[in-house]
Formats: structure tokens, sequence, C-alpha cells
């Protein structure tokens, strides 16, 4: 299984990268937005997570632009910092599946990706 | 002047004194790029230095918040011998800091908690606490965000003379790192702090506070008599924030203070406590106070008001000031159906600017 992880800070995008390999999976890899939405042009993942403030685009612009296209529906996991509750709602009504409150466990990451890829 | 004695000089030759000063010159243009050279040089080579520990702890790092102590074994992450070695090096142990601190920003569980025992097995917060000695702002305050993200409570009476520094970056950091570290205990330093807590501070701290658990403490009543009129002010958004309703009676004393902004916020205040029976209280200070506080005030008894109210609202529809008039018409529109037939009965209510009023106040109530 594929999952995209958008995220521009390098160290918790290697942490990210880590957990999703350690259960299994192939992991793609965008520092920025702009990468995500080079990355979505080449096929869709299974999954994205996706931090919401990142240089080139947002977060909101990668769950848009994945909800424009025409592909099976791809489970959209958000990471969002403290007190973005309003761009979290946005998020939901673009169509994202989970949201993931920063500081977050990997642990957790890893249950909530495991719960949207078996449903 | 220069030019001028460098050519009349009776002594020497204008060439020579010119040759000389071209020399002086050159000179000096030589040692300035060499130095600036050797700077660009030292420069790159800390940035490559940087950039290669950055890559090694970075790694470790990674493996520190996926470890998991074995059983019956000591609590202790293992760090390869070159790392260690390096570590020893202040710069790197600086890089070692910012990478822990951005890594622990962001996680929480586990991996956060390894990520300080990293910290700790490394003796880091040796060097923040080393920042905190130092005479610059900068690094005081540097050393205070590593500690307080590190979630360093053994140092907390260190951090918290920090809480009324001469420095406002460095007090500020040291307020939030407190209340980080303590949630609402460690609100305390407002019973010390003379200087005032800035707007952009008082906002930090209640989103600080905004997921702390536990209850403000008891001397919250102490704060609200502060000398200081920024701790009052503050104290009034932490009440209304925190729906402390026990301290309804107080705010009826706020309404008495001498500062403006304080009465404001307790008005604002009352309205968050949904206080009805502060009405009344509010209708005796209206007549003393401000344009400011009047509109606040109105505002508020649109929201809590009662029945009873409408009377006094209402009153208001014939003060000279439009924006009183228009605070009014709302006030009444929102007190319900006694508010709109005392706005329907009002005998100017169908002339200008009554009528212009009355519509706006019915638009904003609709949308």
């Amino acid at each position: 299984m594929k999952i995209l992880v958008a995220e521009d800070e390098p160290i918790l995008i290697r942490i990210i990268e880590m957990r999703l390999k350690k259960d299994g999976y192939e992991v793609l890899l965008a520092e920025d937005g702009q990468q995500a939405l080079d990355r979505l042009e080449q096929g869709p993942p299974d999954l994205i997570i996706t931090d919401i403030m990142m240089p080139y685009a947002s977060g909101l612009e990668i769950i848009a632009s994945v909800r424009a296209r025409t592909w099976p529906k791809v489970p959209v996991i958000i990471l969002s910092a403290m007190g973005q509750e309003d761009v979290v709602l946005e998020a939901f009504q673009l169509g994202a599946d989970d949201y993931i409150t920063k500081p977050f466990s990997p642990n957790e990451l890893s249950v909530r990706v495991r719960r949207l890829l078996t449903r | 002047m220069c030019y001028y004695y460098l050519f009349s000089s009776p002594v020497a030759p204008g060439s020579s004194w010119l040759a000389t000063a071209m020399l002086c010159i050159c000179a000096l243009l030589m040692a300035l790029v060499g130095f600036m050279l050797a700077y660009l040089l030292t420069r790159k080579q800390t940035k490559r230095m940087e950039e290669r520990w950055r890559n090694i702890h970075r790694e470790l790092v990674q493996r520190a918040i996926f470890w998991e102590p074995a059983e019956g074994e000591p609590s202790h992450i293992p760090v390869h011998a070159g790392v260690a070695r390096s570590l020893l090096i202040p710069l790197s142990r600086q890089v070692m800091i910012t990478e822990l601190i951005n890594g622990k920003k962001g996680l929480s569980g586990t991996a956060a908690t390894n990520l300080v025992l990293l910290y700790r097995q490394l003796g880091l917060e040796r060097d923040s606490l080393h920042k905190l000695a130092s005479r610059k702002w900068h690094l005081q305050a540097q050393g205070i965000q590593e500690l307080a993200v590190m979630e360093q409570r053994s140092y907390v009476t260190r951090l918290y003379r920090f809480t009324n520094a001469h420095n406002e970056v460095v007090r500020r950091e040291a307020q939030a790192a407190i209340v980080q570290l303590y949630g609402f205990e460690g609100l305390r330093f407002l019973e010390i702090i003379d200087t005032p807590l800035s707007e952009w501070q008082q906002i930090q701290l209640l989103r600080l506070l905004q997921h702390a658990t536990g209850m403000p403490p008891g001397n919250i009543l102490r704060w609200l008599d502060s000398a200081n009129e920024t701790v009052r002010i503050f104290t009034l958004k932490l009440v209304a924030e925190q729906h402390l309703q026990e301290l309804a009676p107080k705010l009826r004393e706020c309404l008495q203070d001498s500062c403006q902004e304080v009465r404001l916020q307790a008005v604002r205040c009352m309205r968050e406590l949904g206080a009805a029976d502060s009405c009344p209280n509010l209708v005796t200070a209206y007549p003393a106070e401000t344009p400011a506080v009047q509109l606040a005030i109105l505002h508020t008894l649109g929201h809590i008001g009662t029945e009873a109210e409408v009377e006094f609202v209402g009153t208001q529809l014939s003060a000279p000031d439009n924006r009183i008039k228009l605070e009014a018409a709302r006030a009444l529109v929102r007190l319900g159906d006694a508010g709109l037939k005392y706005l329907e009965l009002f005998p100017f209510m169908y002339r200008s600017p009554w009528n212009q009023i009355l519509r706006q106040a019915k638009t904003e109530w609709m949308v």
C-alpha cells in the first residue's frame, strides 16, 4: 500500500516515514505542498497524510486537488497544530477523513492509518 | 581637507604622499577582503559541520523515538561512541538540542518521553541552563524555551525568576514556559510581576491554558485586586474563558475599578458568564460610565438581560449619541418580544435616524 506524506518539518516527516515503513507501507515523501501536488500527478496513493500549513501549497489545496480527480476515494488524514480548529473544519468540508493534532503520537497515527485503510 | 594636506605638504612631494596613501588603502582593502574570505570560509566550514552533525543526530533522534527499554534493564538509550564524541563540541550539542526540540514539538506519548529522556541522558539541560546565565537576552529566551519544551520542571525556580525580567522577550518566554509546565498553577507569577502583560501575551497565555487540566487556583481573587491593571484585565479574561461562575459577585466590584479597560472587561466577562443577576449592577453603573463602557453595558444587557431591563435600555434610544441609540436598539431586539414591542411603541420610531437604526438592528438580528 502506498502512502503519501506531506509535511515540511524534516524530523517529523522522517519519523512518520519510519513508523509507516515499520508497518509495511510504501511511503512517498513530499517536503512541501507543491511536491505533494507533483506526486499526485503520478497517480493515486492509497492514503494521504498531510500537514495543513506548508510552503507553496497548503494541505487544503492538496485535499481539494485529490477530490477534484476522478479517482476512487483516497482517504486523507490531516496533521494540524493546536488551535487550528477552523482550518480543520474547512478540511473536513473539503473531504478530509480524519485529523491528528500536533503534537501527535506516531503509534496513534499508525492505528488511524490502519483503520482508514481497512475501512 | 585630507586631500589638501597631502598635496600641500612642504616636506614630501605630492606624488610620494599619494603613493603612500594608495598603498595604505590597498593594504586595508586586501586585509578586508582577506578577513571576509576567512570569515566566509569559516562560516561555510561551520555550516558543513552543522549539516553533518544534523544528519548524524537526526538518526539518533529517530532511533530514540522508536526505542523501547528491554525488560529489567535501565532506561538508557544506546548512543554510538562517535556521536557521543561529537557531543563534546558545543556546536554539535546545540545541533542535537535543536533536533530534539523540533521532534518534541510535534510529538506526544512515548515518542516525546523518549526525546526528553535522551535530552537528560546527554546532559543537554546543562547547555540550556548555561544560556539562562548568559547576559544576552536572545540566549536567555532560547534557554527558557528549551527547558519548557523538554519539560524540565525541576528548574522551575530558575525559570520563575525570569517571569519579571527586564527584557520583554525573556519575560514573555518565561511566563509562557511556567504556564506550559504547570498550567493554572503556573500563573502565580501574576502576583509578582510589575510590568504590563501585553495584549499579545495575554492571548498567548489563554491559548496555553485552553487545554490545561485542573482549575485556576484560589488566589485568583488576589489577582483581581492586583495593582497591575493588565493583571486585572487578564484575570477577567481568564474568568470569562473558564466560566468561573463563582466569581460573578466579584465582577460587580470590578465595575467600580479606576481603569476603564478593567471595567470594560468586567462587563464583557458578565456577558460571557451570562450572570443575569448582574444586570441591576450594570444599570446602576451606567450613568457614570464613559461612552465605551456604556456601549459594552448595553451590548451585555442585550445578551443577559430580561424583561426587567427593557425599560432602562429603551430610555437610551433618546440618548444624543447615535452609537448609543443603535446599541440600545440592538439590545431591545435581542431582549425578545418585550423589547420589540417597546421599539414599536417608541414615539419617534418612524423618524430619522430611529427608523434607520431599527432597520439596521433588525437586519443584524436576522443575519
